[in-house]
């Protein structure tokens, strides 16, 4: 048995949070994913063609854009379980 | 005993609803993946089946009694709730059959508002509650939606744009993947809770549970997670037809910007207990998805009967309650108003089942001879 809390009538600065934390997630993700996407195409393709000095930065690029993405999902799935 | 088979048909009726939703809402989760081919059809429907009934396990925020603050709860009776249901299930199985993404939660206050107009007037409609819960949500949450898609995608374009096409495509549909999954799991966590709310509205009603501090049963937990999803998995190929290639023919980072952003302002609103509509903001990020790459990519038309359907979802589901709390009270209210209800459902569908059956024109060869 769990407690059903209660709902606020017009919560204005819930709307605010909702705008504010939604575009920063949303703007946010796809942003880090385009940037994972960009750093294994990049570094695969450095790899085939020999660029050696191109590998590592993309590399890079695509596991901190992928850490950023599932630190993103990781604390979604925190928020709905403790939120 | 006659209150408890009361309550017996309120908790078939909210189920009902639930399943309802499950297979309305199906679009919402699983077409962006379906059109672009991240996932096919039958898996894409089972994950979110599945992620569904997780979901509704992990958060109880939403399931504060969905009419609470917009209608007098004191004034709540279990035939109120049974004919709130009743407009809330028309509207979603009329919606479905015309293929259009409309809301359930609306549906439903829709429904609940109705009745109680019908049963106790205007004075026990909270107009305040009703602006801050509906109104003003169903502003915000497809305007958000389609500026959240619009740029992102536009930021997605601007990073990717340079990368071979094929590659990138494969990315965004694994991408599509993890995003509808989260999709699908924050509208678990989001819908089933407002069957659970309706079901323990009914309870306190009843008098099974106490109105001051009323607690979610578990095996309403249970219950109402099991009804949507299978209700899921039932499919709604109508609205997934509309969402996935009747707005807007999408490609895979179209499809993980309208998702991506779609989950990121649900999770927003269902962390601060924000009542928003999921179709509202998914479709508001397809638009925006579409929108943002090219005006005239996004079929307007189709655009436009659906923010109709959106408009005309409180007044129809609140007419159709409001009709069934009418036949249920000249039915002598009670156990027999409900059944009663049942009764004219029953007879309108076979009615309209005849119709569609003369309708049907004979087999060539039939014709023929």
């Amino acid at each position: 048995m769990r407690a059903v809390a209660p709902v606020a009538e017009i919560a204005w600065s819930d709307l605010g949070e909702v705008i504010v934390v939604g575009a920063i997630a949303g703007i946010g993700l796809a942003i880090a994913f385009a940037f994972l996407v960009r750093g294994v195409i990049q570094a695969g393709s450095a790899r085939r063609e020999g660029r050696g000095s191109a590998v590592l930065p993309n590399v890079l690029l695509a596991s901190v854009s992928g850490l950023v993405c599932l630190a993103a999902v990781v604390f979604a799935v925190y928020e709905m379980i403790n939120g | 005993m006659a209150s408890d088979l009361l309550l017996v048909i309120v908790v078939v009726a909210a189920l009902a609803f639930d399943f309802t939703n499950g297979f309305h809402d199906t679009a919402n989760v699983v077409a962006t993946s379906i059109s672009t081919r991240a996932l096919p059809p039958r898996l894409a429907i089972l994950i979110a089946a599945v992620l569904n009934f997780v979901g509704a396990f992990l958060s109880l925020k939403v399931a504060a009694t969905i009419a609470g603050g917009i209608v007098d709860s004191g004034s709540i009776t279990l035939q109120v709730v049974f004919a709130g249901l009743v407009g809330a299930i028309a509207w979603n199985l009329l919606t479905w059959w015309l293929g259009l993404p409309s809301s359930s939660s609306h549906a439903l206050i829709g429904g609940v508002v109705g009745a109680m107009l019908v049963a106790h007037g205007p004075d026990a409609i909270n107009g305040e509650g009703l602006l801050g819960k509906v109104v003003i949500p169903a502003l915000v949450a497809p305007v958000l939606a389609f500026g959240v898609a619009g740029v992102a995608i536009l930021c997605i374009y601007r990073i990717v744009g340079r990368q071979r096409p094929g590659p990138t495509a494969r990315g965004f549909r694994l991408g599509q993947i993890a995003s509808g999954s989260l999709l699908a799991l924050a509208h678990g966590t989001n819908d089933a809770q407002k069957t659970m709310g309706i079901i323990t509205l009914a309870l306190v009603a009843h008098g099974s549970l106490n109105g001051a501090s009323p607690d979610v049963p578990f095996w309403v937990v249970i219950c109402s997670a099991s009804a949507i999803a299978l209700g899921t998995y039932s499919g709604g190929w109508r609205i997934i037809r509309t969402m996935g290639s009747k707005i807007i023919k999408m490609d895979a980072a179209q499809g993980f910007a309208a998702q991506g952003s779609g989950a990121a302002v649900i999770l927003a609103a269902t962390h601060v207990g924000f009542p928003l509509s999921t179709t509202h903001v998914i479709s508001g990020g397809v638009v925006g998805a579409g929108a943002a790459k090219r005006l005239s990519a996004v079929k307007w038309g189709v655009a436009g009967n659906m923010a109709v359907a959106w408009v005309l979802t409180i007044p129809a589901a609140g007419l159709t309650g409001g009709a069934a709390y009418g036949i249920s009270h000249l039915a002598g209210g009670g156990t027999r108003g409900p059944i009663a209800v049942c009764v004219v459902i029953a007879i309108l569908v076979g009615f309209l089942l005849r119709s569609r059956r003369t309708r049907t024109p004979p087999p060539l060869a039939e014709a023929g001879a």
